[in-house]
Order: C-alpha cells, then sequence, then structure tokens
C-alpha cells in the first residue's frame, strides 16, 4: 500500500536545542516564538491548509483555537494543538512541533503519547553539548524502523568557532549515532534565518544541507509505502498546489521545488516502463468540520501491472 | 538577583615574577575579591597568635605555634559540578586566574577528579601532582557490573542501558589494555608522583584523549586514574584553596557518572554550573537533589555561556525567572546564590585577547554590559567591562564570601578557644605565683593526685558520651527502620490500588520524594540531638576542669572559665540524593513493567526492588554517617581532654617557679606588661572565640 497521507516529521530534543528555531525556519513564518526557557506548549501538529486551529482535549474533542491564545493553553487538559496554514514546507509534509524533552516542569507523557504519530524525527541536540546520556536514552525508547527515517541536527553549529573544534565534534557525534540516524547535519539555524534572499548564506548555515536530507527522508517514507519488492521507486512526488501567497518566497520553498524537480525527473530508464504509475498527490487529512475526518489519499488508483521477473531482480533491493 | 555587579576596590597590585602570562591590566588579574576577606581575618588572627607567642614561655610558645600554623594551612574546597560541557574546567581556569592550566576540548575531556590545591603545601616533599589509580577492588566493582549505574539499569530492567554499560566496559578494559599493555593491571592500587606540574602530564592522566589526534600518550593512564591532586602556587592568590574539577554527568559514557557523584562528598561548597542556553535540565536537578541536603549557603548556582546567548540583556532575566520557578516547584533548598557570566571572556580578558572573540561573543558582551554595568560603562576599561561581564569576579567574591562564613570563621574559632585555653591556665599561674608571693597560696595536690583526679574526669566524660550517644543511636535506628517499613507498605499498598482501578498496562510511578523527606529529618533530628550530647559533656567536663584549676591551687579567679571544643563539620549524607531507581524516568520503568504479570507478582517485586535501592542508604545513614559523628565528638572530647591535661599538669609544675624568680626573670615593670599583655591577648582571641 502506498501511504495514504503526507509524512508527519517531529521536531524533537531537549528543551532549548532550537526546536522552534527550526520550525520557524522550515515553516518561512514564525508562528512559534522561539525561547531559551522551556516552552511549555503541548504538541503542535501543523498542516497545510486555510488558517485554521483547534486543540485536541485529552477528553478526545477537537475545541476551536485562536492562535492568538496559543500560550494560555493548559498543558493538562490537551493532547495536542493542530493548527492549519499555507506554508510551503507543509505541502510536502506534516510537521509536529513536540515539547522539549528533559525539561523538569513538562511531564515526558506530554510527548510520549504523540510520539506514534510521527513517521521521523528531526532531533535537535546542541553543538556546545551534543547528544548527552538524556538524549540518547529517551531516543532508545523510539521504534528502530524510525531511525532510518530521521535526522540528528548539530544546532548552533556557528558556536564552535575553529573548523579543527568542528571536525571534532562532528566526528564524535557521528561516532556515538552510528545507526541510530539516517544522518547527522551540522545546521546554524539562527543563520539560516537570518540568510533572507542571499543563497551563499543559506548553504553555508547548514539549511540547504538539511533540506537536502529532508526531502530524502520525506522521499523515502512516500516509497516505503510499497513493500513489493518490484515496485517502481520513483513515483513523482506531487505537492499540494501552492498558495500563491507563499510560494517560492523563501529559500525553503525555492529547495523543495528544486529537489521535487530533480526528484520527479526520470534519469535514465534502461527498459520502458509497463508499470503505469499514478502520480502522487499529497494531500492533508482534515478530521474537523463538516467534511468529517475525511482522509484524502494519494491520486494513486492506478493497478500495477504484473511485472517481469527479470526486471523485478535487476532492481536493488528495498529497505521494509 | 546577582548579576556579577559587585564592584571591587582593587588594592595596589604587585605583578609577581616569571609568570607566563601575558601583560594585562595587573588589576583584573590579581583580584580576587572575596579571597582577601579570608586572607585579611587569617591575617588579623594569627598577629594575635604572634603577639601571643612572644610573650609566652618556651613550652607554651611551641603549641601557640602550633596553633598558628593550622590557621595557616586552612584550606576551604569547593567542588565544581554540573552536566558535560557546561564549561567546568574553564570556569576553574578563569577563577584562579591561570587560562590554560586545566586542558579543555570541544568534546568531554575531563574523565578524573582533578584537586587543584593552590599555594597549600604539598604534604609530601617535592611531590607536586599526585596520580591515584583505582585499587583492584574499585576495579573490578566498574567492569564487572558497570558500578552502580550498571547495578540501577539492572534493577529497573533498563536492558539497552545495560547492553550500553557492557559495551562501554570492554571498550574500557580493550582501551587500558592497548594503551597500558596486557599487565595494566599491575598498576591498579598504585600511585604515580611528580616533582612539575606540565600541560603534557595532565594530558596523559585526566583527558579523554584521541586516538587519532597524533599524541598516542594523551589519555594514556585516564581509564584507570581516579584522581589527581596538583599542587600549584600561584603568586598573588591570597589564600590556601583547593578547587575540584570533576567529570560532568549525562555523558553518554554513563560510568564517568559515579566519580563525580564521589567528589561531592569532598567539599563543602559546591558550584552547579549551568549552560545559559538551556538553564535547568531534569538533569541538573539531579544534581541539585544530590547536594540538596546541604544549606543553602553552600550552593553557588553559576550560569556559564551566557556570551552564547544573542541577547543577554532580555534572555537572561526570562532565564532567572525560570530558574527560581524551577527550584520552587522542586523543592530545592531556598535562597542558592545564581550568578551569571561566561568563562570564555573571562579567558579572553585573562590572555589578553578581547579584540579576537567573535563578532556575536563581542556583541552579546557589550549587550550584557550596557545591561549589567551601565553606571560604569565610561569609567571602566574594555577588559574591566568584559572581565566584570565574565561574572568571574562576583563569583569568586561570593565564594569568598561563603568561605569565610563557613570553614574560615569555624577553624577560626576552633583555634581561638584552643588559644584562649592557654592564655587561661597561663594567667591562673600568674595568679597562683601572686597569692603564693603573698603567702596566701595553699597547695593541696601533688601532681600523682592531679594526674589522678584527671584520668577519672577522663574516664566519666567519655563513659557519659559514648552512652548517650548510644542511647540516641538505638533511638535513630529504631525510628528509621519503622518508618522505612511504613514507607513500604504505603508504596506497595499504593500500587495494588493502582494496579486494581487502572489494570497493568498503565505505568506506574511512585514519587520518592516522601522517603527522603522522612530519612533526611529524621537524620537532622539526630544530628541536632548529638551536637546536642557532645555540647553537654564537653561543657560539664570544661566545668569539672575548671573546678579542678581551683581545687589544685586553692583559689577562685574571677571570670575564669575553660572554653569547651567545637566540633568539627560533619559532610552531609551523600547517598541520601543518589538516584534511585523510584526516580528514573518513565522510560527506565517500561522495561520493568512490562516484563510483570499478575498483581501479586508486581507488589512482590516491586516491593524487593525498593529495599534493594534503598537499603544501601539507610545502612549509609545508621552506620557511616552516625560512626562519622561517633568518631568526630570522640575525638574531639578526647583531644580536648588530653590538652587540658597538659595544661593542668605544666600549669601546677611552673607554678613551683616563685614570683621573685619571676620578676628576677622578667623584671618588675615587664612582669606588669605582661599582665596587660595577657589580658588584651585573652580579649581579642574572645571575640573570635564566640
Amino acid at each position: 500500500m502506498p501511504l495514504t497521507r503526507k509524512p508527519r516529521i517531529a521536531i524533537m530534543g531537549e528543551f532549548s536545542s532550537g526546536k522552534s528555531t527550526l520550525c520557524n525556519v522550515l515553516m518561512g513564518a514564525r508562528p512559534l516564538l522561539e525561547k531559551v526557557t522551556a516552552t511549555q506548549l503541548p504538541p503542535v501538529w501543523l498542516s497545510y491548509g486555510p488558517k485554521d486551529a483547534y486543540t485536541m482535549g485529552l477528553d478526545g474533542v477537537a475545541y476551536d483555537l485562536d492562535v492568538a491564545d496559543l500560550y494560555s493553553i493548559s498543558l493538562e487538559t490537551t493532547e495536542y494543538v493542530r493548527i492549519f496554514m499555507k506554508s510551503d514546507i507543509l505541502r510536502y509534509c506534516d510537521l509536529i512541533d513536540m515539547p522539549g524533552i528533559s525539561d523538569p516542569s513538562m511531564s515526558p507523557e506530554v510527548w510520549e503519547r504523540m510520539a506514534h504519530l510521527a513517521d521521523g524525527v528531526l532531533w535537535c541536540t546542541h553543538a556546545t553539548q551534543a547528544w548527552r546520556q538524556s538524549e540518547s536514552g529517551v531516543w532508545s525508547t523510539f521504534p528502530q524502523e524510525m531511525r532510518r527515517n530521521s535526522l540528528l541536527l548539530v544546532t548552533r553549529f556557528d558556536k564552535i568557532i575553529s573548523d579543527s573544534d568542528r571536525g571534532k565534534v562532528l566526528k564524535r557525534v557521528v561516532q556515538e549515532v552510528e545507526g541510530l540516524f539516517a544522518d547527522v547535519i551540522p545546521v546554524s539555524l539562527l543563520r539560516a534565518m537570518k540568510a533572507g534572499e542571499d543563497e551563499a548564506l543559506w548553504i553555508e548555515s547548514g539549511a540547504q544541507g538539511l533540506c537536502t536530507a529532508l526531502f530524502g527522508i520525506i522521499h523515502r517514507l512516500i516509497d516505503a509505502g510499497h513493500p513489493e519488492p518490484g515496485d517502481d521507486p520513483a513515483f513523482p512526488i506531487q505537492p499540494e498546489p501552492a498558495n500563491t501567497a507563499e510560494v517560492a518566497q523563501s529559500q525553503i520553498a525555492r529547495a523543495f521545488e528544486r529537489l521535487t524537480i530533480i526528484r520527479n525527473t526520470p534519469v535514465i530508464s534502461i527498459k520502458p516502463r509497463r508499470v503505469a504509475a499514478g502520480e502522487r498527490l499529497l494531500r492533508t487529512e482534515r478530521p474537523s468540520g463538516d467534511d468529517g475526518p475525511a482522509i484524502v489519499s494519494f491520486s494513486d488508483d492506478a493497478v500495477p501491472e504484473e511485472e517481469d521477473a527479470l526486471l523485478a531482480l535487476t532492481r536493488a533491493p528495498r529497505g521494509k | 538577583m546577582r548579576l556579577g555587579a559587585t564592584v571591587q576596590i582593587q588594592d595596589p597590585i604587585v605583578e609577581p615574577e616569571g609568570t607566563a602570562a601575558p601583560l594585562i591590566d595587573p588589576g583584573l588579574k590579581r583580584s580576587f575579591p572575596g579571597m582577601a576577606r579570608i586572607a585579611d581575618a587569617q591575617q588579623k588572627f594569627e598577629d594575635v597568635l604572634r603577639d601571643f607567642v612572644t610573650m609566652a614561655d618556651a613550652d607554651t610558645s611551641k603549641k601557640v605555634t602550633r596553633i598558628l600554623q593550622q590557621v595557616r594551612e586552612v584550606e576551604p574546597s569547593v567542588t565544581v559540578i554540573g552536566q558535560i560541557k557546561a564549561g567546568k574546567t574553564s570556569l576553574i581556569n578563569a577563577m584562579i586566574g591561570a587560562p590554560n592550566l586545566l586542558p579543555t576540548d570541544v568534546n568531554p575531556w575531563t574523565s578524573v577528579v582533578t584537586s587543584l590545591h593552590i599555594n597549600t603545601p604539598s604534604p609530601e616533599l617535592n611531590v607536586k601532582a599526585k596520580f591515584k589509580f583505582f585499587d583492584n577492588a574499585e576495579w573490578e566493582k566498574l567492569v564487572s557490573n558497570g558500578g552502580r549505574i550498571g547495578q540501577l539499569a539492572a534493577r529497573a530492567g533498563a536492558d539497552d542501558e545495560l547492553e550500553k554499560l557492557r559495551l562501554q566496559v570492554v571498550a574500557l578494559r580493550e582501551k587500558a589494555q592497548a594503551r597500558l599493555g596486557r599487565k595494566f593491571e599491575m598498576l591498579l592500587g598504585t600511585e604515580h608522583r611528580y616533582g612539575t606540574v606540565d600541560d603534557a602530564l595532565l594530558r596523559r592522566y585526566v583527558c579523554v584523549g584521541d586516538e587519532e589526534a597524533g599524541n598516542a600518550d594523551q589519555g594514556r593512564f585516564t581509564d584507570i586514574t581516579k584522581s589527581a591532586d596538583l599542587y600549584i602556587e600561584m603568586s598573588g592568590f591570597p589564600v590556601f584553596l583547593c578547587v575540584r574539577d570533576t567529570p560532568g554527568v549525562n555523558d553518554t559514557f554513563m560510568m564517568r557518572e559515579q566519580i563525580t557523584i564521589n567528589a561531592v562528598r569532598d567539599s563543602r561548597s559546591c558550584i552547579v554550573v549551568l549552560s545559559a542556553h538551556q538553564a535547568l535540565t531534569t538533569m541538573d536537578m539531579a544534581l541539585i537533589r544530590l547536594i540538596a541536603h546541604r544549606q543553602s549557603r553552600e550552593i553557588i548556582i553559576f550560569v556559564n555561556r551566557i556570551d552564547e546567548l544573542p541577547d543577554p540583556a532580555s534572555q537572561v532575566p526570562e532565564i532567572h525567572r525560570s530558574i527560581l520557578d524551577t527550584l520552587e516547584k522542586n523543592n530545592a533548598p531556598q535562597d542558592i546564590d545564581i550568578i551569571y557570566g561566561s568563562a570564555h571572556w573571562a579567558n579572553a580578558v585573562l590572555e589578553g585577547h578581547i579584540d579576537e572573540m567573535t563578532d556575536d561573543s563581542t556583541e552579546s558582551a557589550i549587550n550584557w554590559t550596557r545591561a549589567a554595568f551601565a553606571d560604569k560603562i565610561n569609567d571602566w576599561s574594555a577588559e574591566q567591562l568584559v572581565w566584570h561581564a565574565s561574572g568571574v569576579p562576583a563569583l569568586l567574591d561570593a565564594l569568598g564570601q561563603r568561605m569565610y562564613e563557613g570553614p574560615v570563621s569555624e577553624a577560626l574559632q576552633k583555634s581561638a578557644r584552643q588559644a584562649l585555653n592557654l592564655a587561661q591556665s597561663l594567667d591562673v599561674v600568674d595568679q597562683v605565683r601572686i597569692l603564693e608571693s603573698d603567702g596566701q597560696l595553699n597547695r593541696t595536690m601533688t601532681p600523682a593526685q592531679l594526674d589522678a583526679e584527671l584520668r577519672q574526669i577522663e574516664a566519666a566524660s567519655v563513659e557519659r558520651l559514648t552512652q548517650m550517644t548510644n542511647n540516641v543511636c538505638r533511638d535513630f535506628t529504631n525510628r528509621i527502620d519503622q518508618s522505612y517499613e511504613r514507607f513500604l507498605e504505603r508504596a506497595t499498598n499504593s500500587l495494588i490500588e493502582h494496579l486494581q482501578a487502572n489494570g497493568e498496562d498503565a505505568t506506574w510511578h511512585y514519587s520518592p520524594l516522601g522517603l527522603r523527606m522522612l530519612l533526611s529529618s529524621s537524620y537532622q533530628v539526630v544530628l541536632k540531638k548529638m551536637h546536642g550530647i557532645a555540647a553537654e559533656v564537653n561543657s560539664s567536663a570544661a566545668v569539672k576542669i575548671a573546678d579542678l584549676y581551683g581545687k589544685t591551687f586553692s583559689i577562685t579567679v574571677e571570670g575564669f572559665k575553660i572554653e569547651t571544643p567545637v566540633v568539627s563539620y560533619i559532610p552531609p549524607p551523600i547517598n541520601l540524593g543518589q538516584t534511585i531507581a523510584l526516580d528514573l524516568q518513565v522510560s527506565w520503568w517500561k522495561g520493568w513493567w512490562q516484563r510483570r504479570r499478575g498483581y501479586q507478582a508486581f507488589a512482590q517485586d516491586f516491593h524487593n526492588l525498593i529495599r534493594a535501592e534503598t537499603d544501601p542508604i539507610i545502612n549509609d545513614l545508621k552506620t557511616i554517617q552516625i560512626g562519622l559523628f561517633r568518631e568526630r565528638t570522640q575525638n574531639t572530647l578526647r583531644d580536648f581532654l588530653q590538652e587540658q591535661h597538659e595544661l593542668l599538669m605544666s600549669a601546677l609544675a611552673s607554678s613551683d617557679i616563685s614570683m621573685e624568680e619571676m620578676k628576677e626573670l622578667f623584671g618588675v615593670n615587664a612582669w606588669e606588661d605582661r599582665q596587660e599583655c595577657l589580658a588584651s591577648i585573652m580579649d581579642e582571641l574572645g571575640s573570635y572565640a564566640e
């Protein structure tokens, strides 16, 4: 079965490790404040759509939310906050901004009960104190399958001054998380945010590398919906249509557009494909309102034909 | 809130000779505000003792000189703790004004508890550095089950953690073998001594080391080194001081954790170093819990790395509010001093490199200086501003204040009482001589009789102390055992209730806070009682001895009294704050939880688990802590009686010298001077003895 919804990427890490900044960088807008001290918010689930928001109570009832009241939400009664907005990144995936771990005033249950929703995790660790036992301990409790769909972001990498020191830190972290993440990405999110239209700065901040890796994961998550070994690996990805107000305004939008084009351009086909692969329109589930909890799937209704056994053998085996 | 805004009037400074440090504003480097106060107090006290020496007879002089020595050698100590990479080592380097003394790195680097003895003379001639290796038993414990952490993981059913520890242990062993050879175990239990301290030496013993960095010698002995003692002379640093550097907690290399926890016991003051970008995590709270059984005056929180905040002026107050909030919510000791700063800035000043700081760092420094030292912007040089912005002067000041109020005052009090007793006995002898010269003296005791009387007082006092202590200990043990059983019962019942109400699938958590509070308050009660007993026995012994003076010489001297000795400081029980399975985060508990089925199994296993985890803590309280107290009070009493024995016997002997002879010795006027001098010394000593 193909993935019938957009991949959900959770943003996790210790408090003040740059999660909200990351969220802001990815969103290109700034819906969530970033603070040095722990942000007292339940998980915030961001999805593409016309501006709308609700809170999901622990009683299972959704309550309308005015985003201006975001910071007065009760942690005791709320499971998560759902916000819809037309932001470029959300055309490709949903984001779940989780509260920080290791916050003495926040029970781990607050994020634990949401963790199963995520397909992959962007784990933020602060460069100067990267990858501590408290992080490693929590990450070890996550399902192993998640590891290959998750990235470790070493944030505030610019705080480590010399090149040799950067090399040392990265070397240690890579060694310690071997097999625990798909990749380790050093990044300076504040610089990425300040980069504006300057692409050189954007690349230098590490944000470009982050985009490429994240796109790779979204891509893989969608493909992972195909457990059959013969399936074509590269269905074209089609994000939701852009909001004219947002499109291509942010570096992130441009990076993703570019990667989509690359992904959707067939490279070399040895044999003409006999399978009519449907293209994939990524849609958001919208459980609120009159529409009911409608889940809109990919426009992928073409049934693949029997594939020639020989051809199947020539393809690289795909992970489960 | 203390924002590092302590302003010191700096004394004229003498730049020490032969230091390799670059030339910077000497006023900055050599200002150790709070420390100077200690030096000052010690100096004044020493002056009094020196006056005493000049007027006393040879025998007394020797005793006073011994007290003088004891005052001079007071070495207050402080342990610096915190998570990995909080900047503990850099902060220590900045505090003692030697930016590159202890080696630092961007990766966790310190793996040994290093005691830095500033100016304290080494107990062994020509030994400036001493590295102790683990002994066989300690090493075995570490490698057989990963030490305490391994035990904890095993009990909580944290299999992943256990496996990780096992791998670490294997790696540790292999590394030690590769670095030290197959027979490295021969080194266990021994120590290495060196006559000098240098960077390469330290790197061999206290740094993690990096095999691929091309320096194979780095970290060669580190894995098996337990502690390092370095004796360093810092001309310009006004006092003796011991600073302990510790490996950070929350390292993925979990075995270092216990090393740090043990080091906390050895110092009276603690600096908890936090990192500004993430102040006070659950891990920091665990550290604070560890030291929570101390008084808040013994703890200082230093929030380091504010140089990494883009806008400290507004972020620091925000962090401050949040820290206060968290401390309050978690029942931490009240009124802990919190200081904000940056070891990075301090070291930049010390090295004369402030113009080489990054733009971000400089901007933060300017931002912070404008907020915290607005009134000084025009008066101070850039170096002065950055130095104060670093928070290091404020930290030294606070630390000096703590040490002055605590160990230093106590040491002065103890010494003053000893000296005062010496002076009192001189005074008595003088009075005896006056009486004798007037023909009014009636010696009623021979030395043999006096000796017998003294021995009787000694025996009776020691006996009484032992008996009273035994009684109190018995009560304490009973009380603790009872409340412990009650806790176990309550916890198990609460578990069963939970199971009945929610079934087996919901994880349940029982806070050990109640048990800790209970143990802590029982301990405080017994501590108070023990202090009471010691004071009572000591003072009644003092009264008996004072009576004996009267009996020996058949006189009563106006205002004569014997000062009672001070029972020295007893370190608080550290194990009380040690992490036990009940403290663990849900993730560890889950493993335990998922492996059990059936209410009975849950209740029984849970009961056993708590018992296994808390028994050592209870035993520690009952035997080690109480034993420590027993030993201290007994020793104090014995030392005091011994001292009085000598004094009284020598008073009896020296009173044989007649007044006439004395006057011949000193001359008539000098004799009167001596009387006045003694009176004034007793006055001065009296002010310290209170």
